[in-house]
């Protein structure tokens, strides 16, 4: 409840996109619990080489809940790897920070069916650029239908019963 | 990992239209009534403020049946329409929130308030569970008698309310599980009791008195406390007898430590500890209210004793505003100030002498018809209708098929107000259900299967009375 709390005190003062940093849990309920805080979205964070086919399964779980192109997998880098994790629709983040790589992702078919299109990719680019009105409204409209559907989406089970005339 | 959320993997759609339905039918339906109201195609013959107030009406119903905005904000909303597209003068409008029955209701709030901040209702209470509640059915028998004696002068849900905790140490005191038979018929009691009792005086649900503020506004005529009782409490009590016969029955072979409850009962009663002057003098007001309300009505009228009465217990300290205020229910007032404005503006644009000479006088009701017609269709609108709503949106067209058929609007009142007050289907069709309900010794399935024969054997007793003891009355 904490984490939800205090994601929730950031979307109100601020309009940022808040991503978890995360290894990679051992059961989809957890991550449907950071679903469930109101998370934008997820970084699996690892130092393994390769993913167990689990693993895989679990980050393809998260894509299912978290809105396209928001799901991050740390990567070694190697092509093969992350053309793996793109045809999961899992966004790769290379481990060491290479210009050819970041724009061998994003040149793949993959990344542009999954991207959110906006000016700068969270965790692939890392140089601050200006916004233009028209870049804050489509990232303000971006954020506001992750938070929708993130809203629709997380249901209190207490809630369920009260709707139910229970 | 046990959570208290969950993932609804639906399509977004789906969840976006259960989320906001309520959302879009309102702006349909607003959408609907700007439409209508500007609309000038009407039928021939009907004045266009009685077309207005009519389609301010289906609004009003509609919002009323699917409770998509508060019942309260509905009425008031009402009023504003009623304003806006001048079907009456303005000031005409809003001086209908000055009604008498709307201050009658305010006064019973304040003296329901009184009576349970003196302590008065809980120390009756154990009283009678401890005098009576020795055996299972002597028991269920005080509960389902004492709800309906207190639902009498309370309103049925403060009843139901105040007794709900003490059945619940009475239940967890027997080490009663959620299938037990004396668990369940305790709340039924609970429920039946004070939904039968809240029908047979003017306190025990603010519908009637507002049935009756609508009477006073339409024909001028009006209904007082006692010749309520009298109508109303034969029928309601001849049910009474019925379930009580069968709540015997039912709880006669059921077995309990009742040693347990008369030491429960008797602790209860010493936390209340001796009688307060407070009780007293909350006893002596109720009492002479009471007595003003049967003796005195024709020279000072219910509601200005029931105003008197509420001053009483701050100028004698029996209660204190602050408590007085949690127990008053704006919602109903402002619902009741709004319903009653709606219910004249239709008689006084004329739209219910247009759908009557138009429509119902083709029809050709007998009596009896009449009857049968009216109190089935308010038992059963309010089941899924506050029985406040029922009333308002029933009253004012029968009120003019009662005239029309040269039969006493005050009829009218009686078959839609009665009827509207027996709700016992569902936990939402009436506050003391949905009490009794969260107990947990109730089960939805069984408590149709029962409410219906229970709302059947009302229908048919009420209709009985109507078309012989009403007649001897002389109520038509």
């Amino acid at each position: 409840m904490a984490r939800k709390r205090a994601v929730d005190s950031i979307k109100k003062y601020f309009d940022i996109f808040i991503i978890l940093k995360s290894g990679i849990p051992g059961h989809r309920r957890r991550v449907e619990e950071y679903f469930s805080y109101g998370m934008h979205g997820i970084y699996f964070k690892t130092d393994a080489i390769d993913y167990s086919g689990e693993q895989l399964k679990i980050m393809n779980f998260a894509t299912e809940l978290f809105f396209r192109g928001w799901v991050f997998a740390g990567t070694q880098n190697n092509k093969t790897k992350i053309k793996q994790l793109l045809s999961q629709k899992i966004i790769p983040v290379p481990s060491e920070s290479d210009p050819k790589i970041i724009a061998y992702i994003k040149s793949s078919q993959s990344f542009k069916e999954i991207s959110p299109r906006l000016k700068t990719v969270p965790l692939l680019d890392r140089a601050q650029c200006d916004y233009s009105l028209a870049d804050r409204i489509r990232m303000k409209m971006l954020l506001e239908t992750m938070n929708l559907r993130q809203k629709l989406m997380v249901k209190n089970v207490d809630d369920s019963f009260g709707s139910s005339g229970l | 990992m046990k959570s208290s959320v969950y993932i609804d993997r639906r399509s977004l759609i789906t969840l976006f239209l259960l989320e906001y339905k309520n959302a879009i039918l309102l702006l349909l339906s607003f959408i609907i009534f700007i439409l209508s109201i500007s609309n000038r195609d009407i039928p021939h013959g009907m004045p266009v403020q009685a077309y207005e107030s009519l389609v301010i009406f289906l609004f009003a119903v509609f919002l009323w049946v699917t409770n998509i905005i508060p019942l309260a904000i509905t009425s008031l909303m009402v009023m504003g329409l009623l304003a806006t597209f001048k079907v009456l003068p303005e000031n005409e409008i809003f001086s209908f929130f000055g009604n008498k029955s709307v201050f009658f209701i305010i006064g019973a709030f304040i003296i329901s308030a009184g009576i349970s901040g003196s302590g008065l209702s809980k120390r009756i209470s154990y009283y009678i569970l401890s005098k009576f509640g020795d055996k299972p059915h002597k028991l269920v028998l005080a509960i389902f008698f004492l709800s309906a004696a207190m639902a009498h002068i309370m309103p049925e849900h403060a009843v139901a309310a105040m007794l709900f905790p003490i059945l619940m140490s009475v239940s967890k005191r027997l080490d009663l599980k959620s299938g037990s038979i004396l668990g369940k018929y305790i709340f039924y009691a609970l429920a039946w009791g004070t939904v039968l009792g809240g029908v047979v005086t003017f306190l025990g649900g603010a519908r009637n008195p507002l049935a009756v503020g609508i009477l006073e506004q339409s024909t001028g005529r009006s209904i007082g406390f006692l010749e309520w009782m009298i109508t109303v409490g034969p029928p309601i009590y001849l049910v009474m007898i019925f379930v009580a016969i069968y709540f015997a029955r039912k709880v006669r072979l059921s077995t309990g430590d009742m040693q347990k409850l008369t030491d429960l009962f008797s602790e209860g009663g010493q936390r209340i500890g001796k009688v307060q002057m407070k009780e007293i003098k909350a006893l002596l007001i109720l009492v002479g209210t009471i007595y003003m309300w049967i003796f005195e009505n024709a020279s000072i009228g219910i509601a200005n004793v029931a105003l008197i009465s509420a001053a009483l217990f701050f100028v004698l300290n029996v209660t204190k505003w602050e408590d007085a205020k949690r127990e008053i229910n704006w919602g109903a007032i402002f619902m009741y100030g709004g319903a009653i404005a709606l219910g004249t503006a239709l008689e006084k644009t004329g739209l219910l002498d247009f759908i009557n000479s138009n429509y119902i006088a083709d029809m050709n009701f007998t009596t009896l018809s009449f009857i049968i017609i009216v109190a089935s269709i308010s038992v059963i609108l309010t089941e899924g209708v506050s029985n406040a709503a029922v009333v308002i949106i029933l009253l004012p067209v029968v009120m003019q098929t009662a005239v029309s058929m040269n039969l006493s609007p005050v009829l009218a009142v009686y078959l839609v107000a009665v009827p509207s007050g027996l709700a016992f289907m569902f936990p939402m069709s009436s506050p003391p259900n949905a009490i009794a309900y969260s107990s947990g010794f109730i089960s939805m399935g069984e408590t149709v299967i029962k409410g219906i024969v229970l709302s059947v054997l009302c229908l048919v007793v009420v209709i009985a009375f109507a078309l012989t003891y009403w007649r001897v009355l002389g109520v038509y």
